[in-house]
């Protein structure tokens, strides 16, 4: 009996939970981890080789909790990569067959469609393949929801009038997405999202606030944990932000297979070009991308998150001095760890968020300002 | 008349290339060396690493840089002033369809274009098998691209490509030695580097340096490393030198735990079966620079021939950081007894620590050898006016 189980990855966790759910294995054998804590990311570290990359500390602290928990086939991310995200999977399984536990490891390599879909299907009940690409369809189709409820819950929290309203939404949100069975009924609800977000949130229109985009590398953006919750103190600081980076990049296969349609990253690496030529691994060139692409949106400034010894987001942030140079757009680069403190991290963008605002200031030259609304925020 | 003719000889002086003395440079010396050469340029390399170097790359670049990269900027920095037409820093990705280099190497030029302001047009093409399925015809692409900027005849180009790959050949040839040679050295039969000078009476130690080749064969940078081993009685074997086929061959049994194949002998493994039991599997150390470093220390902790192995890596290396939990957990795994360690080096290790350290591993494998010096604790009576007292 084989009991299934996987890291924490943000909100790659509830979809995740949702694609067992669909491949119909008995929820009994489906060990979903909690969110991380302290303990988690000590386990983690505490294993993890001195130099590696904090995402993969994480992971793994996460994955030996469910593992004690009494989980025995764990699904992770492999394959041929650029950086080491890609050997996640080798190197969890050699370090947790040195601690003694009997485990199975499925290494899922998202640059292979097929495989990843074969992967799947084997611990589906029975499934033939045009079932399971079914199922991983309403996966994809739910991120699309699941980034844009992001998007939203960054934007209203920021202008919000009455404290808690948004969270309230997005949670009732979040669980009428995951009770929805068809394909079909999730895209009806998810045209319904921005207006039911416009209809029960009330906004401060002329609240003037700052626009942020948050770049990095991909765990870190997405996983509370790692970024001590940037989004809400952000927010709480009255500025609206967006993170760049999405996980539509693993889950989103049409647009993977299909060659005519822009992908987000796409467009970002295209940006990038003059400043990055080649694609060096994780996500470096997106981040430059997204720098000027928002500064041309009007953006007033980015956030830059990594973590301690990540190659392909130290390339960036070399390049990224002569980027704010050359278009002005000011840029703080956050470096996190296992050691992080809030208290300096909270100094940091508060002192940023200040400067930013001088900076805007000295550019308006007595222009009104301007009514914000959703349509405005929203560059999709 | 012979004025005019005298300035355009002048003018058509060489055109110049600098070659940073760093990373790359190491593993394609003879190819990049013979190729700008027959091109009829003039390569201009950086000095050997020294403490400017040292101290204008560390100023430069970021602090979590790994310290070969810090000293790869301050090589260009070198080169700054030498009047180059072009610089060489290509975008090596990878060469082998299932294997990738660092990606450091892959933004390295775009990196030196954006910081630094007075450097010549930089040669920088990319190359990379895994991700984009390049292939023959790139690499033609690149020559022709590159040649022509030198010169314009075609045969010209060709032909300096096909001398270029047969001296990197040539250089590999020489450097890397066969089994049967590997064999004699194990059983001290002959020499691979330089002779070690030790005192009367004292054992010569056979020990294996196991590191990147821009970290082994920097001088500066590995603190004369080779030298210091010489001097103190060491007989070493680099895992450059080592066979191809028998570290392909240690590898592929990392990924087979899967399989019930766990840790059987190596030779017993056909290396074509077992490529067919793995082809397609996403388990597989894919970094190329680390194949040499895990599968010289997987051979070594394993058939115990030699006294001890030396890993020298680079502080906050992110390969390296893989391949060492390889090694270890292979270490542990099979309980071995050939002692491992394991040396970081970064712009502030001191030279002073850093020879006690390698003359300290040194006793501990000749007590290891000789278990007669060890000096046993004898038992000692216990303490009977103490005991009277109380």
């Amino acid at each position: 009996m084989s009991y299934i189980t996987y890291h924490h990855f943000g909100p790659m966790t509830l979809l995740f939970k949702s694609i067992f759910q669909e491949m119909e294995v008995p929820e009994e054998r489906i060990i979903n981890p909690h969110t991380p804590n302290k303990r988690t990311l000590d386990i983690g570290s505490k294993h993890s080789p001195e130099w590696m990359c904090t995402p993969f500390k994480l992971s793994l602290g996460s994955l030996i909790e469910c593992i004690e928990r009494g989980a025995n086939h764990v699904f992770t991310i492999g394959g041929i990569g650029t950086c080491r995200a890609s050997c996640y999977g080798p190197v969890q399984r050699v370090i947790t067959d040195e601690l003694g536990y009997k485990v199975k490891f499925t290494n899922i390599d998202y640059h292979k469609p097929l495989d990843m879909l074969r992967d799947l299907q084997s611990v589906s009940n029975n499934f033939n393949i045009w079932q399971a690409i079914g199922a991983l369809r309403k996966i994809w189709v739910k991120n699309y929801s699941l980034d844009l409820v992001e998007h939203l819950i960054n934007f209203y929290r920021g202008v919000e009038l009455e404290e808690g309203t948004t969270e309230r939404v997005a949670n009732d949100v979040h669980k009428k997405l995951f009770s929805i069975k068809r394909v079909k009924e999730i895209k009806k609800f998810h045209k319904l999202i921005p207006k039911m977000f416009e209809e029960q949130v009330q906004i401060d229109e002329y609240a003037d606030p700052l626009k942020i985009g948050i770049i990095g590398e991909i765990y870190v953006v997405l996983e509370p944990m790692l970024h001590l919750d940037l989004y809400r103190r952000l927010n709480d600081l009255g500025v609206i932000c967006r993170n760049t980076v999405s996980l539509k990049k693993f889950t989103d296969l049409p647009a993977k297979v299909n060659p005519f349609v822009k992908e987000y990253y796409k467009i970002y690496r295209e940006k990038a070009r003059p400043y990055m030529q080649q694609y060096a691994g994780g996500d470096g060139q997106e981040s430059l991308g997204a720098t000027i692409l928002l500064r041309e949106f009007g953006w007033d400034g980015m956030v830059h998150v990594w973590p301690f010894s990540c190659m392909p987001e130290l390339s960036a942030q070399t390049i990224i001095p002569s980027i704010s140079d050359d278009y002005g757009m000011p840029v703080l680069p956050l470096i996190v760890d296992e050691q992080t403190g809030e208290a300096g991290f909270q100094t940091r963008l508060e002192a940023f968020i200040d400067m930013l605002k001088i900076k805007r200031e000295s550019e308006r030259n007595g222009n009104p300002v301007e009514k914000i609304s959703w349509e405005k925020f929203n560059y999709d | 008349m012979s004025k005019d003719f005298g300035e355009k000889r002048l003018k058509k002086r060489k055109k110049r290339v600098g070659i940073p003395r760093g990373l790359l440079y190491y593993y394609f010396t003879n190819m990049w060396e013979t190729f700008f050469i027959k091109l009829g340029a003039e390569v201009v390399l950086s000095s050997p690493t020294n403490k400017i170097t040292k101290e204008r790359g560390v100023l430069e670049t970021l602090d979590d840089e790994c310290y070969s990269t810090k000293l790869y900027h301050g090589h260009v920095l070198d080169l700054e002033d030498k009047e180059l037409d072009y610089l060489f820093v290509p975008r090596f990705a990878s060469r082998k369809e299932r294997e990738v280099g660092c990606p450091k190497f892959v933004a390295l030029a775009d990196i030196l274009k954006h910081t630094k302001k007075n450097l010549p047009p930089i040669i920088g093409p990319y190359y990379s098998t895994s991700r984009e399925k390049h292939g023959f015809w790139r690499l033609t692409e690149i020559i022709f691209e590159i040649g022509f900027k030198f010169t314009k005849n075609p045969l010209r180009i060709i032909r300096a490509a096909i001398l270029a790959l047969r001296a990197h050949r040539r250089g590999l040839d020489e450097v890397i030695i066969s089994e049967e040679t590997l064999k004699k050295w194990e059983r001290s039969e002959i020499l691979l580097n330089d002779v070690p000078i030790n005192d009367e009476g004292e054992e010569v130690l056979k020990v294996a340096l196991v590191g990147h080749t821009y970290v082994l064969n920097d001088d500066y940078a590995s603190l004369g490393v080779r030298k210091k081993l010489q001097k103190l009685g060491v007989d070493i074997i680099t895992s450059q030198q080592m066979p191809r086929n028998l570290i392909e061959r240690q590898l592929l049994r990392l990924s087979m735990i899967d399989f019930g194949l766990e840790f059987s002998e190596p030779e017993k493994l056909p290396l074509k079966e077992l490529e067919k039991h793995l082809f397609g599997k996403s388990d597989y150390l894919y970094f190329e620079f680390e194949h040499e470093i895990v599968g010289t220390a997987m051979h070594y902790l394993e058939n115990q021939k030699i006294d001890g192995i030396l890993m020298l890596v680079n502080f906050i290396c992110g390969p390296v950081s893989v391949s060492m939990e390889y090694a270890k957990h292979f270490a542990k795994k099979i309980q071995a007894e050939t002692p491992l360690a394991i040396l970081t080096l970064d712009a502030h290790t001191g030279e002073a620590g850093f020879q006690t350290r390698l003359e300290a591993f040194c006793d501990i494998l000749r007590m290891k050898k000789n278990e007669a010096l060890i000096p046993k604790l004898e038992e000692q009576e216990p303490d009977l006016v103490l005991e009277n007292w109380s």
